[in-house]
C-alpha cells in the first residue's frame, strides 16, 4: 500500500516537476515581460500544486497535510496578486511590448490605469 | 593603527604558527581533508521506492537548471520587473528544493520554510511592483498631489 503512494507520489512530483520547469523556460524564452509573467505564473501554482500533493502522499500525516493545505490557499491568493500587481506596474512604467503581441488594449482608448 | 599595519607585528610575533598548529594538532590527517572524505554518506534518505526516489534525483537536476534559468534572466533582464519576476521564480525553485528534500529525508525538519519563503517572496514582489509604479507615474503622469489639490 505504501509502494502504491509512492507511485501516486511520483506521479504528482513528476507534474509538478514539468510545470516548474516549463516556467523557467519561458522565463528565458519568452519575448516579452508581460509574456514572462505569464509563464512564471503557471510555474507558481500548477507547479506547487504537484508537489506539495506529492509530498501529502508520500508522508501522508495530518501535519504535512495542513502545512501543505496553508502554503497551497496562500499561493492561489499571493501568486495571482503578485503578478496583477507587477504587471501593472510594468505597463504604467511603459515597459517595452513584444511587436507581434496581439494588442495594446491600454494604449489610446481612454483607459486610465489606478 | 591600522589592520594592515598590525600585520606585519602580527606575522613576527608568531600568533600565526600558534594558530597553524592548533589546527595541525585538530586535524591530524591535514586541513582541508575533511571537505572531501569519503566515508561521510551524507544525510539518510527515508523509506521510499525506487522510482520515487529517481524521480527525486532527477528533480534536484532540473529544480538545478530552472535556478539557473532564472538567474539567466535575472542578469539579463532588460527591465526591472524582468528582474523582480525572475528573483521571484528564484524563491519559487527554493520552495520545490525544500518540498523535494522533505521527501527525500522523509521527515518535517525543513517544511517550514515552505511557507516562510512563500510569504518572503510574495512581499519581495509587492513591495519592488509599488516601487516600479511610483517610478514610472513620475515618468508619465503629473504627480498625484496636484490632481488632488485641484
Amino acid at each position: 500500500m505504501s509502494a502504491l503512494f509512492d507511485v501516486i507520489a511520483a506521479l504528482f512530483l513528476l507534474g509538478g516537476l514539468f510545470f516548474m520547469f516549463v516556467g523557467a523556460l519561458g522565463i528565458v524564452r519568452l519575448p516579452d515581460t508581460f509574456l514572462r509573467l505569464h509563464a512564471a505564473s503557471k510555474c507558481a501554482t500548477l507547479g506547487l500544486i504537484g508537489l506539495l500533493l506529492a509530498v501529502v502522499v508520500h508522508i501522508g500525516t495530518g501535519d504535512v497535510a495542513a502545512k501543505s493545505l496553508a502554503t497551497l490557499v496562500f499561493a492561489f491568493v499571493a501568486v495571482p496578486i503578485g503578478s496583477h500587481l507587477l504587471a501593472k506596474a510594468a505597463l504604467k512604467a511603459g515597459t517595452h511590448q513584444w511587436n507581434q503581441a496581439a494588442g495594446d488594449e491600454h494604449h489610446d482608448d481612454g483607459m486610465h490605469l489606478r | 593603527m591600522t589592520l594592515l599595519e598590525c600585520l606585519p607585528a602580527l606575522t613576527q610575533s608568531g600568533v600565526f604558527d600558534h594558530v597553524f598548529s592548533l589546527l595541525a594538532a585538530a586535524d591530524p590527517a591535514g586541513a582541508g581533508d575533511a571537505l572531501h572524505a569519503a566515508d561521510d554518506p551524507g544525510p539518510e534518505p527515508g523509506e521510499m521506492i525506487a522510482l520515487l526516489r529517481w524521480t527525486v534525483t532527477l528533480g534536484f537536476f532540473t529544480l538545478s537548471v530552472g535556478i539557473l534559468l532564472c538567474l539567466v534572466r535575472l542578469w539579463r533582464g532588460p527591465s526591472l520587473a524582468d528582474r523582480v519576476l525572475a528573483s521571484d521564480t528564484l524563491a519559487l525553485h527554493v520552495v520545490a528544493l525544500v518540498v523535494l528534500l522533505t521527501i527525500y529525508l522523509g521527515d518535517l525538519t525543513f517544511f517550514d520554510a515552505v511557507l516562510g519563503v512563500s510569504i518572503i517572496g510574495f512581499a519581495g514582489t509587492v513591495g519592488f511592483a509599488q516601487y516600479i509604479g511610483a517610478q514610472g507615474r513620475e515618468d508619465n503622469e503629473p504627480p498625484a498631489a496636484a490632481e488632488v489639490s485641484s
